[in-house]
């Protein structure tokens, strides 16, 4: 046993490019595994910490909205819950002006407590203090980007205006920027004593309280406790400042994602470990033969050869965490917003992740090649030894069939699967639909070979037609074709998908829009709209009432958005896509409580023209009928249309969300002279230019992020592509001397050799896009399931480069057999191989 | 009958590591057209060299290789290459055909790489494959072929171009002694009825007189010529 270990080991050793492929292999798909899995977990803590920097460890917070009784809270009510609760922390939150060397007027977002408390919620690392005593009276913490900005140092003093006044603090201390103080965009945080806010906001009232800061002990149910302080706290907003639960809803569709991608590139590392065991096993063949011959067992000679596929496996897993790990590094910090980037990266993975991702490295490695090991194992001893093992070529009907049937369920699958099971049925459809083609590929080969002979003839002659023909049956040249096929399918499907999603999908808000400016503003009522269109660049105000999280009563789903909308403006500001007379539809909506639904919740949800629908309102459960439905990607799909007048009555919003305006000249300018006129307002204002360009950067990086999956499965293929190359130059010696024999000159070689190259990467390019496309059939599917439906764009460059991509990829693996045919030993060759 | 190849002073020189080994010296012989020539010695003679050497496929240390009348050194590849196209058929002891190939396809090889259309050229492959004895086994691969067929073959592809010169390296050495023997019928006929001169490296005496000569090759020497 020893001396095979040993003889298994040097060769290992020796076949270094082969070894380096299997592990290059197993490492990349447990490596992507692990990252695929750590990158939900990850990304919602990211937008968790950017989310918690406001609000610290509280669990709950309890605030006064429009239709509250006071703009106050009293913390004394929450006496009887106390018990549950680690911290109750009641502060105040208003705002401030600074008009910094009046060129530039700042709005600081304050927030009125005690230092101590402060530290409770969401600790402030501060630098130093002034020599003034305590923090008390008028005095201020400002964030130390905000004092370097403005050129404050402790001991300063700050004039701010409040509520119309203008008050000055001295600056008590400067705190780092986390927390509450890492600051994102161009929002200034400041801390003040709260008896100090109170008594500015509440004359002379010194302990005011507009937002309470829970903390929950440990095992405190968070949505019973948050139901139980609405009890309390009637007509006030309760709830949990970060909705943990939505946003890990929100990134699974990334999740998935990856996770196909990761499905890709473990298929094409199966397919090289396979391919590759074949050819070992074959190799090790005289060593089969001869330790068998010699007394050795089947099952020792099959546990040799397994113990190498798991020694693959185990090295490849090792390195694929580690490695992992720094994928999952790379995806994170290339997805995160700038504006995050300064929190610093943590990464978060589970030992379980680890395991997992260790456990499909040895999987894949064992699964891959059990079936070479078990085939060599049936091999009667004296058929090896005399090497008189049938060479005949195998019938292909059953793998032809096997195909044939993999492709019928790909096309069967999707559209039949109910929808719980969509996510693992359509990405087990879409590698059924590679599968199926990769088997039927020698097949497929065959076909193209008959068709290349013909055009060969004419284009290069004769050798052009020898060319053809080597094709045929050439297992080096179909595995280098299946390689192509899989990395060029794998790629023009994320890019189609990417493509679909940058060009489509985060632009539909501005292409389905008939405005130029976005805006939102707390307090903005009909008034305000009026007002609007006298600043200067204003043409058309559309104001809108909108709210997310609306439960549909009975069906167990919340839509995205629900829209009051004033009937007569919105229709014109957007583009809706929809059956009938538009006009009277969106009249219809004045006329009762009635709703226009998108046509992806119909199709979820199951409704019909003329259905009701029952949405759980502030006011309580209201009936709606459903009277039209449109076409529309907004909100992922997820929306209803009601009439402002019902809306306003039904959910208390009485002013608008949002402002939609349509500018005349440019819109940057007429942004400009909004935000100079309405900056004490806090407006949030962009163009759609601008929207537009954001969405497409927040896509762009997750998107590009999975086309790096894409690329690797490329590399994997290109490396998998030389090795096949360099195998099938060794195995054709004897053939390409033979040709010279037969009088093929130097010149008649390289160019039938260019001539294969070049036609296998035609087809490898042919048969990655027949495949991309078929997997990109199963992709609306998916989006579906996840409810994130999108158009699919298929984008004519991608199929022209996935051509030349193929056809270069197999060209510049061919130079060096090229090369090394010319200096070819022919005797050696001929005589000896 | 005029030589149709010529050696003169031929030398072969092998570098093994740091060793140089001498495979062939000062190797003098003519072959006239039309005979039928056996070259035997034991293994590592330089038998199969001298074969290599006279079909181009090697290169000489030194000394020269007539053609035809033509000096091999003189020629460039594409000129090399067009010779063994159409003046020298090879015939080896492991066949050496292309094995996803049909019988048909690797007959043919040698009148594609000449660029001359396939078309033209079936009532010569008809009569050979009947030469051959193959007409039924056309269309099948070399896989699906014993080993005498495979063998026959291969003569069919080094005779479809009409070559003068047939080279066969021990044609007979992979194949049971009935078969073999039936190789070597074919052989002489060949030679008999369409005069093609024909040079056969072979350890078999019993194949070795099917030709007219026998030169006895030791240690890189002609040592006699019967």
């Amino acid at each position: 046993m020893g001396i095979i270990v040993k003889y298994v080991l040097r060769n290992i050793i020796e076949k270094k490019l082969r070894t380096f492929l299997i592990l290059f292999s197993i490492l990349l798909s447990s490596a992507l595994f692990f990252a695929s899995q750590a990158v939900t977990d990850n990304v919602v803590k990211m937008f968790l910490a950017d989310a918690r920097q406001f609000y610290g460890s509280t669990d709950i917070m309890v605030y006064p909205e429009k239709g509250s009784p006071s703009p106050y809270l009293k913390i004394s009510q929450m006496d009887s819950f106390a018990p549950k609760t680690e911290y109750v922390i009641g502060a105040l939150q208003g705002s401030a002006y600074y008009n910094h060397e009046r060129r530039e007027t700042v709005t600081i977002n304050l927030r009125g407590t005690t230092l101590e408390d402060m530290n409770i919620i969401n600790p402030v690392f501060i630098e130093g203090t002034t020599d003034e005593g305590s923090f008390s009276g008028r005095k201020i913490i400002l964030s130390k980007k905000a004092a370097e900005k403005y050129g404050y140092k402790i001991g300063d003093s700050i004039k701010l205006e409040i509520q119309g006044e203008f008050y000055r603090f001295t600056i008590y201390a400067v705190a780092n920027p986390e927390g509450f103080f890492a600051e994102s965009g161009q929002t200034v945080h400041a801390l003040l004593p709260k008896s100090t806010l109170s008594s500015i906001y509440g004359g002379g009232n010194s302990n005011l309280n507009n937002i309470i800061f829970v903390g929950l002990k440990d095992g405190i149910d968070l949505n019973q406790s948050t139901e139980e302080l609405k009890g309390i706290y009637k007509r006030y907003g309760v709830e949990e400042p970060v909705p943990e639960e939505d946003m890990k809803r929100n990134v699974q569709s990334m999740s998935v994602g990856f996770m196909m991608m990761t499905l890709v590139v473990g298929f094409m590392s199966i397919f090289i470990i396979y391919t590759s065991f074949k050819v070992i096993t074959l190799e090790r063949l005289p060593m089969i033969g001869t330790f068998r011959s010699i007394g050795a067992t089947r099952r020792t000679t099959d546990l040799v050869l397994l113990a190498e596929s798991l020694l693959y496996g185990v090295i490849g897993g090792i390195i694929g965490c580690v490695l992992g790990v720094g994928i999952l590094y790379l995806i994170v910090s290339f997805i995160t917003p700038s504006y995050m980037k300064g929190y610093g990266l943590s990464l978060v993975y589970t030992p379980a992740q680890m395991g997992s991702a260790f456990l499909v490295a040895v999987l894949i490695s064992l699964a891959s090649s059990v079936i070479p090991i078990i085939k060599t194992s049936k091999i009667p001893v004296k058929d090896i030894v005399l090497n008189s093992m049938d060479k005949k070529a195998k019938s292909k009907f059953k793998r032809y069939l096997l195909g044939a049937i993999l492709l019928v369920l790909y096309i069967l699958l999707p559209p039949l699967v109910p929808e719980k099971l969509a996510i693992a049925a359509d990405s087990i459809s879409m590698m059924f639909s590679l599968i199926g083609v990769i088997l039927l590929l020698p097949l497929i080969t065959s076909g193209f070979v008959l068709l290349f002979e013909k055009i060969y003839v004419l284009l290069f002659g004769n050798i052009g037609v020898i060319a053809a023909k080597n094709l045929r049956q050439n297992k080096n040249i179909l595995n280098n074709i299946s390689l192509l096929s899989i990395a060029i399918s794998s790629l023009l499907m994320i890019t189609t998908i990417s493509d679909s999603v940058l060009l489509e999908v985060a632009s539909f808000y501005t292409r389905s829009s008939n405005f130029d400016i976005y805006m939102s503003m707390p307090g903005a009522g009909r008034s305000f709209e009026q007002s609007l269109t006298s600043v200067d660049g204003v043409k058309q105000v559309c104001g809108n009432i909108s709210t997310n999280g609306i439960e549909v009563v009975g069906k167990d789903y919340k839509l995205v958005s629900a829209y009051g909308i004033n009937t007569e403006k919105f229709p014109d500001f957007f583009l809706f896509d929809m059956e009938g007379d538009k006009k009277a539809q969106f009249e219809a909506l004045n006329k009762e409580r009635s709703l226009i639904m998108s046509n992806n919740l119909r199709e979820k949800l199951g409704f019909k023209k003329g259905d009701m629908i029952t949405l759980k309102m502030n006011k309580g459960d209201v009936a709606y009928k459903i009277i039209a439905f449109q076409n529309t990607m907004l909100d992922n799909g997820s929306n209803v249309m009601i009439s402002d007048k019902f809306f306003k009555a039904d959910t208390g919003i009485q002013t608008y969300t949002e402002l939609f305006i349509r500018s005349e000249g440019d819109p940057d300018k007429t942004v400009a002279a909004i935000k100079k006129k309405y900056i004490r307002n806090q407006p949030t204002i962009t163009t759609m230019k601008q929207m537009e360009k954001e969405n497409y950067e927040i896509n762009s990086s997750v998107f590009r992020s999975m086309e790096a999956f894409a690329y690797l499965t490329l590399i994997i293929g290109i490396f998998g592509i030389i090795n096949n190359y360099i195998i099938s130059f060794i195995e054709r010696k004897r053939s390409l001397a033979m040709y010279r024999s037969i009088g093929m000159s130097k010149r008649q070689t390289i160019k039938m050799m260019i001539v294969e190259s070049v036609t296998s990467g035609l087809i490898g390019a042919i048969m990655g896009i027949t495949a991309g496309l078929m997997m990109i059939y199963t992709v609306p599917y998916v989006m579906k399931a996840l409810f994130a439906p999108m158009p699919i764009l298929l984008n004519p460059l991608t199929f022209v480069l996935s051509f030349l991509l193929g056809v270069v990829i197999t060209f510049v693996a061919s130079i060096s057999p090229i090369m090394k045919s010319s200096k070819l030993n022919l005797v050696t060759a001929l005589k000896y191989e | 009958m005029p030589a149709i190849i010529e050696s003169v002073a031929l030398n072969k020189t092998y570098t093994m590591g740091r060793v140089d080994v001498e495979v062939l010296k000062d190797i003098n012989i003519t072959i006239d057209e039309g005979e039928f020539v056996s070259i035997m010695g034991p293994s590592g003679s330089g038998k199969s060299t001298l074969l290599y050497l006279i079909g181009g496929l090697d290169k000489p240390t030194s000394g020269r290789i007539r053609i035809k009348g033509r000096e091999m050194a003189d020629m460039k590849d594409e000129e090399e290459s067009k010779l063994r196209r159409q003046e020298i058929g090879f015939i080896f002891q492991f066949y050496n055909l292309i094995p996803n190939l049909n019988v048909e396809e690797n007959i043919m090889l040698p009148i594609l790489l000449d660029g001359k259309k396939l078309k033209d050229y079936k009532k010569e492959l008809d009569n050979i494959l009947e030469i051959v004895g193959l007409t039924d086994r056309r269309h099948h691969t070399p896989r699906e072929l014993s080993g005498g067929q495979q063998q026959r073959v291969a003569i069919a592809r080094a005779l479809i171009n009409e070559p003068d010169i047939i080279l066969a390296d021990e044609p007979i050495g992979n194949l049971d002694s009935k078969t073999g023997m039936e190789v070597m019928e074919l052989l002489a006929r060949i030679n008999k009825e369409k005069g093609k001169t024909i040079i056969q490296v072979t350890h078999s005496k019993e194949a070795a007189e099917y030709g007219q000569r026998i030169i006895n090759v030791k240690d890189g020497k002609v040592s006699e010529i019967i």
